[in-house]
């Protein structure tokens, strides 16, 4: 934003990033009704707000309204303990409220070792957020068609990709959902160990926006 | 005691067949169901590493999964002699 500094000089002399740009620009919000048509919670208010805010402000927005994810529920599912699910079918998304120290959450995230993103952190809560994001990304691969999977398997394919996770070793969609949850949390360390991965996420935001015109 | 890892191998493997068989039309719940088994098991007790099996299956498929009751654990840990 032109005026605005992104950063100012601190009295004690180090440099701060500008918190007026937060206020500038307000991030838009994921809407129920609008970028998912239900949402069921087993989460109190503020968790489940706190979870699905990782999708304000997200250049998948315009898609979303688009094509809205039918259904997000967060549950416990102990029979199964999958960190979540999408249902390509139903275009729904599930995620499990149950996560175990050291088993789903609980990681130092170290690119290239880590097993997941969603593992990758010692909150509860992020480790959901980072889930959601996870099946966000089907939803977009399942939206994008073609054009999304085309631009995931070239990545998957080239021979110079290094996947950011274990997860994201294979199959493909897990490469392109964990490349994306990366570039949504860990930036820096996507674009610098993984360009490829970097470019595809750009890439397929690119074709979201197009399609989402 | 450090946990072994998932056998990442051994999942990249089976999302190769559930993906082969999805093409060739040849992919029904039995044999989805037998691969999610194989897949679970391949996680070494990271069950949610397994999660990947849901992109080749229905809706119907995942209702009947996640209404399975969760199978009691068969390992027993070895006693010294």
């Amino acid at each position: 934003m032109p005026g605005i500094p992104k950063t100012f000089r601190h009295p004690r002399g180090h440099r701060v990033f500008n918190r007026a740009l937060d206020v500038a620009t307000p991030k838009e919000k994921a809407v129920e009704g609008k970028h998912f048509k239900s949402l069921r919670s087993n989460l109190s208010k503020a968790k489940t707000e706190a979870v699905l805010s990782v999708l304000d402000g997200s250049p998948i927005l315009d898609t979303l309204a688009k094509h809205p994810i039918q259904e997000i529920e967060f549950l416990r599912t102990p029979e199964r303990g999958w960190n979540g699910a999408y249902d390509h079918e139903a275009r729904t998304i599930q995620i499990n409220t149950i996560r175990r120290w050291g088993n789903g959450f609980g990681e130092a995230f170290v690119p290239g070792k880590s097993f997941s993103i969603a593992s990758a952190t010692g909150d509860k809560l992020e480790s959901m957020r980072r889930s959601l994001l996870q099946e966000t990304a089907h939803h977009m691969q399942e939206v994008g068609g073609k054009a999304v999977s085309d631009i995931a398997r070239a990545a998957f394919n080239n021979a110079a990709r290094r996947p950011i996770t274990r997860y994201a070793e294979r199959p493909w969609f897990e490469y392109l959902a964990e490349s994306w949850s990366a570039c949504n949390v860990e930036r820096e360390a996507l674009r610098s160990y993984d360009p490829v991965g970097y470019k595809m996420v750009e890439d397929v935001l690119a074709v979201l926006r197009k399609q989402a015109k | 005691m450090k946990r072994r890892e998932p056998n990442w191998d051994e999942l990249g493997n089976i999302a190769g067949r559930a993906e082969a068989a999805q093409k060739a039309g040849r992919l029904d719940y039995d044999s989805w169901r037998s691969l999610v088994a194989e897949a679970d098991a391949a996680c070494n007790g990271y069950e949610q590493y397994s999660e990947f099996m849901s992109h080749y299956a229905t809706s119907e498929w995942l209702k009947r999964l996640f209404s399975e009751p969760k199978q009691k654990r068969t390992h027993k840990p070895k006693r010294a002699a």
